[in-house]
């Protein structure tokens, strides 16, 4: 099937119900466009979290229909994990691989998933580590990393499977405030450079800055979606304002 | 009471010798016992985990079944179910040894199943997800992220299990495998010394696992220290 208008995600109608009483999501309708970058912003348990997870069906939803590129997501279809390859996650506590070295960490799944050599997967891993600038970590392990350096690695990892669209799940939470920085700037140069990336953050000053669409979300729905002018300046729903009053930004 | 002991028959070569093979056969028991039953201890600890209870069910029957009821009735059982007449491979008269070691295979896996299971659903479920996120699948997943960190939670509680089924092999004096206590039988008939016999098997098992459980507490300790780094 061919993708329509550019739509590298479409999700309709989606519902996902935590052990059958709190509703995470109550009826989410997104479309991501390729190359976009779309924040998704929110007070905690707004469920900005769950539908960033349904995206790549880390988390099955209850009912409703996700598509990515042209294909239904489905978690009985065999294909799920070839569909997961093109979309890359980073988590807010990281998931680096303890027992594997920072090349390791970044080689694996190209070399076994995507069937690289080792040559292939040790050149790739080595010009990520230059982008994320972690080249003289190479040979580190997990534990001897800051939060800051775990968390460049674990993106220089999703990105190693060459994704279509890369899914971000608070990235900076766990981190020192000193931190945060680093991280930003790789995510401000994969933007740059074209990657379509879903951002759920409580960075706001980021989201406003690298956004081209905001998504505020609030009760497992989304409230408001427009760009971070509008959404950040002028937003038109009560909800919105009051959040955004809440976390000093308007 | 009997208050002086005579050990006496510790300088008798050839009792002494009964009594390290009774010793060798307790350790080459609980050794495989651990090695093989560790292997097959994977089955149920993956079935119970797979989440499918077309699986899970059978396999916890399994586990519970097993843990639910003596060795002595299962080794008893085994042995007359299986039914093997007297020959002889290596000395080793296979004809109790061969149910004696398939209880023992089916006890300690179910035992290890659940030290398995334990040490898988300790490892981060954050682990799981980063690698099917990069498109692993379930099994690739197991086999390079989960298992390898799972070994280390696993690794401890195995040593202990050891130590245990050292202590357990005891009960196998009843169908006649030569292991330690066997031999200890053996070797009162012939002296009498009865109470000496006694302290001497407390003292052969604690000279295995006593060493044993030290060896897995400095073991222990590495990892933590690996992890710590």
């Amino acid at each position: 099937m061919q993708m329509p208008n550019n739509k590298i995600i479409q999700i309709r109608g989606l519902k996902k119900t935590f052990k059958s009483t709190i509703h995470a999501l109550s009826g989410v309708d997104l479309d991501i466009q390729k190359g976009e970058v779309v924040s998704i912003i929110g007070p905690s348990g707004s469920g900005k979290s769950t539908l960033l997870r349904c995206m790549n069906f880390m988390e099955v939803p209850s009912a409703g229909s996700i598509m990515f590129e042209g294909n239904l997501l489905s978690i009985k279809d065999k294909n799920i994990n070839q569909l997961r390859e093109k979309m890359g996650m980073v988590f807010q506590s990281f998931n680096l691989f303890p027992h594997l070295s920072v090349l390791e960490n970044i080689t694996l799944s190209p070399r076994l998933v995507l069937k690289l050599s080792d040559d292939e997967a040790n050149i790739m891993a080595k010009e990520l580590l230059d982008k994320v600038g972690l080249s003289d970590k190479i040979d580190a392990y997990p534990n001897q990393l800051s939060g800051g350096q775990k968390q460049r690695v674990a993106i220089a990892r999703a990105l190693a499977m060459k994704p279509d669209v890369m899914l971000f799940d608070e990235p900076t939470s766990a981190l020192d405030p000193e931190m945060v920085g680093e991280v930003l700037a790789v995510m401000r140069a994969l933007a740059n450079a074209g990657m379509t990336m879903v951002i759920v953050t409580h960075e706001m000053a980021f989201a406003k800055e690298v956004s081209d669409r905001v998504v505020f979300m609030a009760e497992g729905s989304i409230v408001e979606i427009g760009t971070p002018e509008v959404i950040f300046t002028n937003p038109k729903e009560e909800r919105t304002k009051t959040f955004l009053k809440r976390v000093n930004v308007i | 009471m009997k208050v002086f002991l005579n050990f006496s028959f510790l300088r008798d070569a050839d009792y002494l010798a009964l009594l390290f093979q009774g010793l060798g056969m307790t350790l080459f028991l609980a050794f495989l016992a651990v090695a093989l039953g560790s292997i097959l201890a994977l089955i149920p600890a993956l079935m119970r985990l797979s989440g499918k209870k077309f699986l899970s069910i059978p396999a916890t029957a399994y586990v519970e079944i097993i843990r639910g009821t003596p060795l002595l009735v299962q080794v008893l059982l085994i042995y007359q179910l299986l039914n093997i007449p007297l020959f002889l491979i290596g000395g080793i008269d296979m004809g109790s040894f061969v149910p004696g070691l398939v209880a023992l295979l089916i006890n300690s896996s179910a035992y290890i199943s659940e030290i398995i299971r334990g040490g898988i659903l300790a490892v981060d479920r954050g682990q799981t997800e980063a690698a099917r996120s990069l498109g692993m699948s379930a099994s690739l997943t197991m086999r390079k992220i989960v298992l390898p960190q799972a070994v280390k939670n696993i690794f401890p509680a195995l040593g202990n299990e050891f130590v245990t089924i050292i202590k357990e092999t005891s009960i196998f004096v009843y169908v006649g495998v030569a292991e330690l206590m066997y031999q200890i039988g053996v070797v009162k008939g012939m002296t009498l010394a009865v109470t000496e016999l006694y302290v001497m098997a407390g003292i052969l098992y604690l000279m295995l696992t006593y060493p044993l459980s030290k060896l897995m507490n400095a073991f222990e300790r590495r990892m933590r220290h690996a992890d710590a780094k």
